[in-house]
């Protein structure tokens, strides 16, 4: 007792933060959260599940949620390695493990805030330089005046809310989010509305609905009041996301397009499909494999190189992968759909795995044949 | 001397028990021999198969078993095919269903077993409201309405399958001489239906002189003759949307191409000279059968069908498929339990001896039988859950006697002989949805990480199982034979290294899937249910293993948190495809729910159940101690 007595309270929370029970309770935690997470899928999707119990920090108010968890984890382990790995041969193989586990839990958190992921759609002979979130909106101002490009204005997720205010010096107008919902059903106006409508909103409204159990398969819309407009136009507009024509408008006598739309990414080189095959197992409708021939083109050069994208065979480029993710296949019109991941913690895993092997390994050569012998006497 | 002529007794008698079922396995009685049938080849699902294995999943979903009556699937498929008219009172539909029944308005069989003609009556006289459910959305039709609208499809099926052959019978004849002479016939002899299409120039001309004819015009023998065989040829044509048999090989790339039905080859289209030569040889393996009642024709179609065959692989699954390696496994399984028993009631070293050699055969004929099914598919043994259950069940028995051979301490014996039975019988329960040898979507199809991560994961199921079960062993020691403290100790220990050989078998394989799924479609991590599963079991046994590390597990509370260690991997084998298919799915998926339910109640009863017992009693022995 006089001995612990005797020890500072920073080297007893030191001891308290490295002792497996923090690790004890916080997996029983981890479990339940995992269950839970696992189960309601079935009901809120992926996504949403995702998003409420593993990458948020609480979960149901002030309850952990997975990240905290892990985090917990992850100073549990790096306490555990500083101030409880006495450095005995036997206990070789332990230390090794939980250093590869620290690493993955790095890995982790890296690949939460420092990695982008989505889809390319790219029908044959095109090309595309951007790729798609899959989840994450942003609202586009395009000015189409110039030539030979588009002056393209972006406003990211903070601004697409109720009661948002959207302006900037590159636009002569500015433009007030009146409501804005995540998933809408798109419906006919019967008759055409005529007063302070304009644009799709005058034949169409939009009416929330659920969110669907596969997130990306929801459609956000947006009620707009655009204030400073030519030809006395100001009033409501609507916009919605996959919309094939966008909305457009004129100000300051130019034109202007407004879109909703995923989130894009441009990369700093173009992808050109040139032909797209897919085989099946003979006699069924089951794809045995799909792949895309495709041109990597240099945006400064136009150097463009040849590569085919398959299953299990993804394209890297730069910090870029992409990935042979689905297809669409429109009468003969064939599409391809790569998933495209930037991931500064791509290489953790690897590494990881590769010590948490042999520490475990080397843990298990050295105790599991005592534990597995008969003991003397037997 | 008595008590070792009662030991002999028992043994002689387990021994008979267990080659009865060896031996007296096949033995049927039937009008029907199939023989070289059955080494025909069909493109099925996806790959290339003997008619044989294709008979058997055709059986499998109608009766629910790959035999009939003692009688082979392939005698039943020849039967059927040939002969309909006999087939079709034979009751093969097994239908457990009950709305279903009582639906088609036809009593309840107490075998459950019901007719294709019993069922085509009934079907008969309710069609119009029966299409009418068919076009009912899938979400919209209650469960009755269901399994009313799966069972008519499957008679449909049925139906279809068996006039698979009908265009190859030589059953129409021409009795009239001047019309068979016209067509260059023979009187009287049974031609089939695409002998007639070669002639169908000549018929042209024939019909021609029918044109202009009013009612009530004068007849002659040979118009009417003419009429009467189109009339035929027409109710045959009818059956030309039986296209599930696809047994005409095509020319050149057999593997990858499309096979055809006959009935396909048969719509009028111009054949080439190679599907004609294919077409006629197996019309001359079909009249052979035809022609001779069923009866055994083997001496002359043995050589026709070796002709026609030429895949070298497809002849180690016609030896698959007869060998029954798994069925004869389980017996030598079931024996070395009993005879493990037999052993702890005579506490005879010898028989226990006998035990083991029993388990190893059974290991044995169990690998062979992984093996086969590599050689087959060309494909590690673990990528359906059929597979997978196969797979467990030999690395459990794997472990079972690398721990008797180490310990010799029938500890092996035990869990060894009572998991290969087990899961070999889940096994054969699942084996029941058909071919077993399925092919795999794009995603799945790669030997590299089917070999590597999925090998992992599932050895790590079969680990994690077989260390639940030292775990039971330690609880029932302790049950029942409290005294023995030192017997439980050393259950414990070994359960414990288990469990450490388990952590490393499914960590590593969960963190392979994770590198399979950045490999393929780019993240390492995405929380879907298969992941989860996986880290489920890996959680768990970390939670066991820290907890004892932390004192918050004694050896109690270890055995117990261990023994519900099967709850994990059941939920994450068979739970998430529950998850994905959808609870309220009909059929199949219900009885693996309740299944699932029940063991896991099941489990927990017991783990946390003995260990409160234990507790207790522990506790009131220490009572009077302390006074």
């Amino acid at each position: 007792m006089s001995r612990a007595k005797s020890k500072s309270t920073l080297s007893r929370i030191a001891h308290f933060l490295a002792s497996p029970e923090v690790f004890f309770y916080t997996a029983i935690w981890l479990l339940v959260l995992l269950v839970v997470g696992t189960v309601t899928q079935k009901w809120d999707g992926l996504y949403l599940a995702q998003q409420k119990y593993f990458s948020s920090w609480f979960t149901w108010g002030i309850l952990p949620g997975g990240r905290l968890a892990m985090t917990v984890m992850f100073i549990n382990l790096t306490f555990k390695l500083i101030f409880n790995s006495p450095w005995r041969f036997s206990r070789i193989g332990t230390l090794i493990t939980h250093s590869g586990m620290l690493l993955l839990l790095l890995g982790g958190f890296f690949t939460a805030y420092f990695s982008n992921e989505g889809s390319m759609p790219i029908p044959e002979g095109q090309s595309s330089s951007y790729y798609q979130d899959y989840h994450e909106l942003e609202f586009a101002v395009i000015d189409k005046s110039p030539a030979d490009y588009d002056a393209v204005t972006v406003f990211s997720k903070e601004y697409i809310r109720s009661g948002a205010v959207i302006s900037h010096d590159s636009f002569p107008f500015s433009i007030g989010v009146r409501s804005f919902y995540r998933n809408v059903d798109l419906v006919q106006r019967e008759p055409a509305a005529t007063e302070g409508f304009h644009g799709v909103a005058r034949r169409f409204k939009i009416v929330s609905k659920e969110l669907e159990n596969e997130f990306s398969r929801n459609m956000a819309g947006m009620i707009l009041d655009l204030q400073g407009l030519d030809d006395e136009a100001d009033g409501a507009y609507l916009v919605f996301q996959f919309m094939q024509v966008p909305q457009t408008i004129r100000a300051g006598g130019k034109e202007y397009a407004i879109e909703l739309r995923n989130k894009r990414y441009q990369l700093p080189f173009s992808i050109e499909l040139i032909d797209f095959t897919k085989k099946v197992h003979p006699g069924t409708q089951t794809a045995s494999h799909y792949s895309s021939l495709v041109n990597v083109v240099d945006s400064g050069s136009g150097l463009k190189r040849e590569v085919l994208i398959s299953m299990n065979e993804p394209l890297r480029n730069l910090d870029y992968t992409f990935y042979q993710a689905s297809f669409i296949e429109d009468g003969p019109d064939e599409t391809t759909v790569l998933a495209v991941v930037q991931n500064a913690g791509r290489n953790f895993p690897y590494v990881s795995s590769i010590i948490m092997c042999c520490g475990l390994l080397f843990h298990l050569i050295l105790q599991v044949p005592k534990l597995l012998r008969r003991s003397k006497r037997a | 001397m008595k008590p070792l002529s009662i030991q002999r007794l028992f043994i002689s008698l387990v021994f008979l028990m267990g080659w009865g079922a060896v031996l007296g396995g096949e033995a049927y009685e039937s009008p029907v021999r199939a023989g070289a049938f059955q080494k025909l080849i069909v493109q099925d699902q996806g790959r290339l198969k003997p008619l044989d294995t294709f008979a058997r999943s055709q059986l499998l979903l109608y009766h629910s078993k790959s035999t009939i009556d003692r009688q082979k699937a392939i005698d039943w498929l020849l039967e059927l095919m040939i002969a309909p008219q006999a087939a079709y009172q034979r009751k093969v539909f097994k239908v457990r269903e009950k709305e279903a029944i009582l639906g088609l308005g036809l009593g309840l069989d107490p075998e459950s077993r019901y007719s294709f003609a019993e069922l085509s009556q009934a079907i008969r006289e309710r069609q119009e409201s029966l299409n009418k459910l068919v076009e009912k959305g899938e979400g919209e039709r209650t469960r009755a309405e269901g399994q009313l609208v799966t069972l008519y499809l499957k008679a449909l099926r049925y139906l279809a399958l068996s006039r698979s052959l009908t265009g190859l019978i030589p059953d129409i004849s021409v009795s009239n001489p001047e019309l068979a002479e016209a067509i260059g016939f023979e009187v009287g002899k049974g031609y089939t239906y695409r002998q007639f299409l070669e002639v169908r120039g000549a018929m042209a001309t024939e019909l021609e002189s029918l044109r202009g004819r009013q009612e009530g015009d004068a007849i002659s023998p040979k118009e009417s003759a003419l009429i009467d065989l189109v009339q035929q040829l027409n109710v045959k044509l009818a059956d030309r949307s039986s296209q599930i048999l696809k047994i005409v090989m095509p020319e050149g790339e057999q593997e990858e191409a499309t096979w055809f039905a006959p009935w396909e080859l048969l719509d009028g289209r111009q054949l080439t000279p190679w599907q004609l030569d294919r077409l006629r040889e197996l019309e001359t393996i079909v009249a052979a059968f035809y022609a001779d009642g069923l009866a055994q024709v083997s001496q002359e179609v043995d050589p026709l069908v070796d002709a026609v065959n030429a895949n070298v692989k497809l002849k180690g699954e016609l030896f698959y498929n007869k060998a029954n390696f798994f069925r004869n496994s389980i017996v030598f399984y079931i024996l070395a339990f009993l005879l493990l028993l037999v052993s702890y009631v005579f506490t005879s070293k010898w028989v226990g001896r006998l035990s083991f050699a029993s388990l190893i055969v059974g290991f044995a004929l169990h690998l062979v039988g992984l093996l086969f099914r590599i050689y087959i598919m060309g494909r590690p043994p673990v990528s359906t859950l059929y597979e997978s259950i196969v797979f467990v069940g030999w690395v459990l028995v794997l472990l079972s006697i690398i721990l008797e051979a180490v310990r010799h301490d029938t500890l092996g014996l035990l869990v060894g002989s009572v998991a290969g039975t087990a899961l070999h019988f889940i096994g054969f329960s699942y084996s029941a949805e058909g071919d077993t040898m399925k092919m795999l979507v794009a995603v799945l199809n790669s030997n590299f990480w089917l070999g590597t991560h999925v090998l992992t994961i599932t050895i790590g199921y079969g680990v994690a199982l077989t260390a639940g079960l030292v775990a039971h062993v330690y609880l029932l020691l302790r049950l029942i034979f409290p005294a023995r403290r030192r017997w439980a100790r050393e259950a414990f220990k070994v359960s414990y290294g288990i469990c450490l050989v388990a952590v490393f078998f499914t960590t590593f394989g969960t963190i392979l899937g994770g590198i399979w799924g950045d490999q393929s479609w780019g993240r390492f991590w995405g929380w879907d249910p298969k992941e989860n599963g996986a880290l489920l079991i890996v959680l768990w046994l970390l939670i066991v293993i820290h907890g004892r590390l932390a004192g918050r597990l004694k050896e109690l509370g270890f055995s117990v948190a261990l023994a519900l260690t099967p709850i994990s991997v059941a939920l994450a084998w068979f739970g998430v495809n529950l998850l994905q298919v959808g609870l309220h799915s009909y059929g199949f998926d219900d009885g693996v729910a309740t299944n699932l339910y029940y063991f896991c109640v099941g489990e927990a009863v017991f783990a946390i159940g003995s260990g409160l017992i234990i507790q207790l009693r522990t506790r009131l022995q220490r009572a009077p101690i302390k006074n």
